[in-house]
């Protein structure tokens, strides 16, 4: 092969034909597997991969079957943020592996560590359109860290222990490895002996490197003079374990902590300088920390549109320090004063080094912030209470009070997920799992049950919507089958509430295929695959169910209709719109947004 | 910011799906591409890369390329005369 990494000269014992069971090249790839510390995998079978799982079967590693590929990919995807590393999503070739490719790409933009291993038609038949030949390497090398075509079975072992390392090493990422099926069958043993344990891949280009000590100052210098910095915190936060850094130095300028839809998942709620996540819809408190910054301190992020609304002027009169372990992150979307490549956890504690002694720090940004928040709180209550059902947000506060504080929480696509965005408070980091990159409706069910193999001893909470629900809804059929009881929620509207949303604000409320019917009844749904569902009318019977689920270990599904007519997220900064333009929620239309220090002292506070 | 010109030379293994994965990303950067020529040894794939724009964005693929598993080396020029600028160490 010519610019091939190995030299790729066939085990002698390669003969093509079949070989026994032990000696196959799928036993040796299974004992690879198991030697990694891989104990599950999550996939479908099929013609081209039924030899893999034959071999996994044998070495003892459990296959959780899928009702769909994108269901095994969501829930390696899941698995992996709760263990730490990769889970494995396996699928045939053709429509099994096209079948992963959301859930690939969903990882990829959640920087996830998951792993694909897809079966492959033949090398004797390759491009030759043989049945179920997709080039799945080339489908899915724009959305993968990594993606290896296996055409020797001396690559096998190396390609797989590459893409299982590469998921979790520096960035986190999905990889894929193809397995054509002559080679899974092929005879292996023999080429031990001489097998490499890696494709010749710089692993060591991966490791952030230390945190440039000149930036560290510079950052620690303009830190120390800003009047408002505002730390924007990512899932870079998580992945680092970095959230004691980012609130000793939250703590210690008196400095709100603002984070992503993700980044929710890096530091506790609780906190009383977290404001929350900002954003398109974000909390106002938090919208309005990030827009009227002096300096942000953005840790761990990409600086998504969705999170800073637009790249606009606003957002240049700022000093940006970006911290990111990813150095293609750094001025990517915004142009930074300092940019430090480097560990979240290594470069804060290089900045709190650097930081000089701080005379008493003003407050009245926070306090001004703290404000908004109150008055936020209250209009919400007021807004409630004009509701003809139960308002969402009260459900997630109902619910929050009963779910024990290290319960996984994971959501679907749509605007649950955006009332769980503003108002699900997450207590212990790594305990919040969204779909925030790619928004992929589906991903709630499929991950709850990967998050609930991760973590068997862990209450696992779906919130989810009845348009998310429906697109992965099949894989309910794993909660009994493998004993995952896992507590639902559906917010359910019968409609595609966001993109309806946008109808009525944007497109002069034209309502164009966003609105569902009844069906199905998500009771019999639920009734079909041996779960306990209800309709509750109260907060009380909502908070009753969920206790039930976590205490009894039972599986539930509750279902909480909500008209959508009322189901209008807010806040919500329109697409292209600036952070202090957010169309606030009733009540609050007198709220301004951009701070205004000369006339703090007119400002009411409300510091609790 | 006035457009220049960047060589990208890169040193790779995993013959053409290592051009392919370069290429996937470099048409996503706000660069127009001039010329790309790959040559292949039995384990190495030379590749280099003209494209014309704003330093930034030559920068921000040149990281992002660097990223890529398959990338042993990379090095990017500015086309001025003698000038050279290492993009990426």
């Amino acid at each position: 092969m010519e610019g091939g990494g190995l030299d790729v000269k066939h085990c002698l014992n390669w003969s093509g034909g079949v070989a026994e069971n032990g000696t196959r090249l799928v036993d040796h790839a299974a004992r690879v597997l198991r030697e990694m510390g891989v104990g599950e995998v999550f996939g479908v079978t099929g013609g081209s991969v039924m030899a893999l799982l034959d071999a996994l079967y044998l070495e003892d590693i459990e296959i959780y079957m899928f009702r769909h590929e994108q269901g095994a990919a969501h829930a390696a995807d899941a698995y992996g943020r709760v263990k730490r590393r990769p889970g494995i999503a396996v699928a045939t070739s053709g429509p099994g592996a096209t079948n992963l490719v959301t859930g690939i790409a969903n990882a990829y933009f959640d920087s996830s560590p998951m792993m694909a291993i897809t079966g492959q038609v033949p090398t004797t038949v390759f491009g030759r359109d043989a049945f179920q030949e997709t080039d799945i390497v080339g489908v899915a090398a724009p959305i993968t860290k990594f993606a290896y075509q296996v055409r020797s079975p001396r690559e096998a072992g190396p390609a797989l222990r590459t893409a299982y390392r590469l998921a979790y090493e520096g960035r986190p990422g999905p990889t894929l490895v193809d397995l054509p099926r002559d080679v899974q069958l092929a005879r292996y043993a023999g080429c031990e002996d001489t097998e490499t344990a890696y494709l010749p891949v710089d692993f060591h280009k991966y490791r952030p490197p230390r945190p440039d000590p000149k930036a560290v100052r510079k950052a620690a210098r303009i830190l120390a003079s800003s009047a408002r910095p505002v730390i924007l915190v990512g899932n870079g936060v998580y992945w680092s374990r970095a959230w004691g850094e980012v609130l000793q130095l939250a703590e210690l300028l008196q400095a709100p902590v603002v984070t992503t839809l993700p980044g929710k998942n890096a530091v506790p709620s609780s906190h009383p300088l977290v404001m929350g996540p900002a954003g398109m819809h974000g909390r106002l408190e938090a919208d309005a920390a990030l827009a009227n910054a002096d300096t942000i301190l953005a840790v761990g992020t990409r600086f998504s549109d969705r999170t800073v609304g637009r790249f606009g002027p606003e957002l240049r009169e700022k000093k940006i320090i970006h911290v990111d372990a990813d150095p293609s992150e750094i001025g990517k979307n915004v142009e930074p004063s300092v940019g430090i490549v480097a560990d979240a956890k290594a470069a804060l504690r290089a900045i709190l080094r650097e930081m000089p002694a701080l005379p008493a720090r003003d407050t009245k940004f926070l306090q001004w912030l703290l404000e908004i928040r109150r008055r936020y709180e209250e209009a919400m209550k007021a807004w409630a209470r004009k509701l003809r059902g139960l308002a969402p947000w009260k459900v997630l506060k109902a619910l929050r009070q009963v779910m024990p504080a290290d319960t996984i929480t994971v959501t679907g696509v749509g605007s649950h997920q955006m009332w769980a965005e503003q108002h699900w408070d997450v207590y212990v980091p790594g305990t919040w799992i969204t779909s925030a990159g790619l928004g992929t409706m589906g991903f709630c069910i499929p991950a709850a049950l990967g998050a609930k193999i991760a973590a068997r001893d862990r209450p696992v909470l779906c919130i989810d919507g009845d348009g998310s629900f429906q697109m992965t809804m099949n894989n309910l059929a794993l909660v009994r089958d493998y004993n995952l009881p896992i507590t639902i929620v559906i917010f359910d509207n019968r409609a595609l509430m966001l993109v309806k949303q946008w109808q009525i604000y944007l497109y002069d409320r034209r309502i164009v295929a966003t609105e569902y019917s009844r069906r199905p009844d998500f009771v019999k749904i639920a009734e079909a695959y041996e779960i306990e569902a209800v309709r509750p009318s109260s907060l009380s019977e909502v908070k009753k169910w969920a206790d039930w689920s976590v205490r009894a270990r039972e599986p539930v599904i509750i279902i909480i209709e909500i008209d959508n007519e009322e189901d209008i997220v807010l806040p919500w900064v329109k697409p292209g719109d600036w952070l202090t333009d957010a169309v606030k929620p009733p009540g609050l239309e007198d709220l301004d947004l951009v701070y205004k220090p000369l006339a703090e002292k007119e400002v009411t506070v409300h510091a609790g | 910011m006035q457009a220049e010109t960047f060589l990208v030379e890169m040193e790779a293994w995993n013959g053409l799906d290592a051009v392919m994965r370069v290429t996937m990303i470099a048409r996503r950067a706000k660069l127009i591409p001039r010329d790309l020529n790959a040559s292949f040894e039995p384990s190495r794939v030379r590749i280099v890369l003209k494209v014309t724009g704003d330093p930034r964005e030559t920068r921000w693929l040149v990281a992002k390329l660097e990223r890529l598993p398959e990338i042993t080396s990379i090095r990017a020029r500015r086309i001025n005369g003698d000038y050279e600028e290492t993009l990426v160490a």
